[in-house]
């Protein structure tokens, strides 16, 4: 199947989008919001990988591209849902999901 | 061609950022980040991404569908009911994150001579199959492969532990 596009413009996009996970992960108080800027921030990677192995002519460096983002995909999936695992103890004990109240640990 | 490829790139990355600034109505914000990753997946299809396109994108959108399940039984899908942030950690944030935008603008700047079009890429997916994706994770790449499990079931693992009742096996 052929294709039509620009890796360097895929590589804009991921940058894009990894400014925006950034965003969501530090700017959001909700932990639940947190974990939309994480799933962004992963595909961001993802997307990037697919760019870069755009360039690639050899079917071998096609398929490790590949495999990378599915890689990537994977762990995103387990990310999410150990976040979500957190997020549900997290409101079992404390209530609230604001995460600038989360902050026994500082010191 | 050129311009609907980008007005779909930048509709993609609209939507994401309306996604985390709709952020404390959850409902419309996975609507949002639901169609950036819809659009994104066009896109990286457009591109010749082929079937690896396809599973990062499902696997997003899965993701995402999991977030708003837990979030419609955790929280008030119209308002988050948090009280504002603090005016200098708002400044504060603002900042770090404008630098930051600031940064990508200077790499975007850079690359700007290579940021085209082009007709004649993407043929990647074409030497991308499900049968040679598993030929390689299950051939040469097994030992990392091993590692992957490791992680699925160390996660898993740890989800059960975290979600149980404390007190309870």
């Amino acid at each position: 199947m052929s294709g039509f596009g620009s890796a360097s413009l895929l590589l804009a996009l991921a940058g894009g989008l990894f400014w925006i996970g950034l965003l969501g992960l530090l700017w959001r108080r909700s932990l639940v919001g947190m974990l939309t800027g994480v799933a962004f921030a992963w595909l961001a990677v993802a997307v990037s990988v697919i760019g870069f192995s755009l360039d690639r002519v050899d079917a071998e460096g096609a398929r490790l591209g590949a495999s990378l983002a599915v890689t990537a995909a994977v762990l995103a999936g387990l990310q999410i849902a150990m976040g979500l695992a957190l997020v549900i103890a997290r409101i079992k004990r404390r209530g609230s999901l604001d995460a600038d109240d989360a902050g026994l640990l500082e010191g | 061609m050129a311009w609907a490829f980008c007005g779909a790139l930048l509709l993609s990355w609209v939507m994401a950022l309306s996604a985390i600034a709709l952020g404390r109505n959850l409902t419309r914000s996975l609507a949002a980040a639901y169609v950036s990753v819809a659009v994104a997946i066009v896109v990286l299809a457009w591109s010749g991404g082929g079937l690896v396109a396809w599973c990062v994108g499902l696997s997003t959108l899965a993701g995402l569908a999991t977030i708003q399940v837990v979030g419609w039984m955790l929280v008030d899908v119209d308002h988050d009911h948090l009280p504002p942030t603090e005016r200098p950690t708002l400044f504060a944030r603002s900042l770090a994150f404008a630098i930051l935008a600031g940064a990508f603008g200077l790499l975007f700047w850079v690359l700007l001579p290579e940021l085209a079009v082009d007709e004649t890429r993407g043929h990647a997916a074409a030497r991308v199959s499900v049968d040679s994706l598993g030929a390689l994770f299950f051939g040469d790449l097994r030992e990392e492969m091993i590692l992957l499990g490791m992680a699925v079931g160390g996660s898993l693992l740890s989800v059960l532990g975290l979600l149980r009742e404390d007190g309870e096996a």
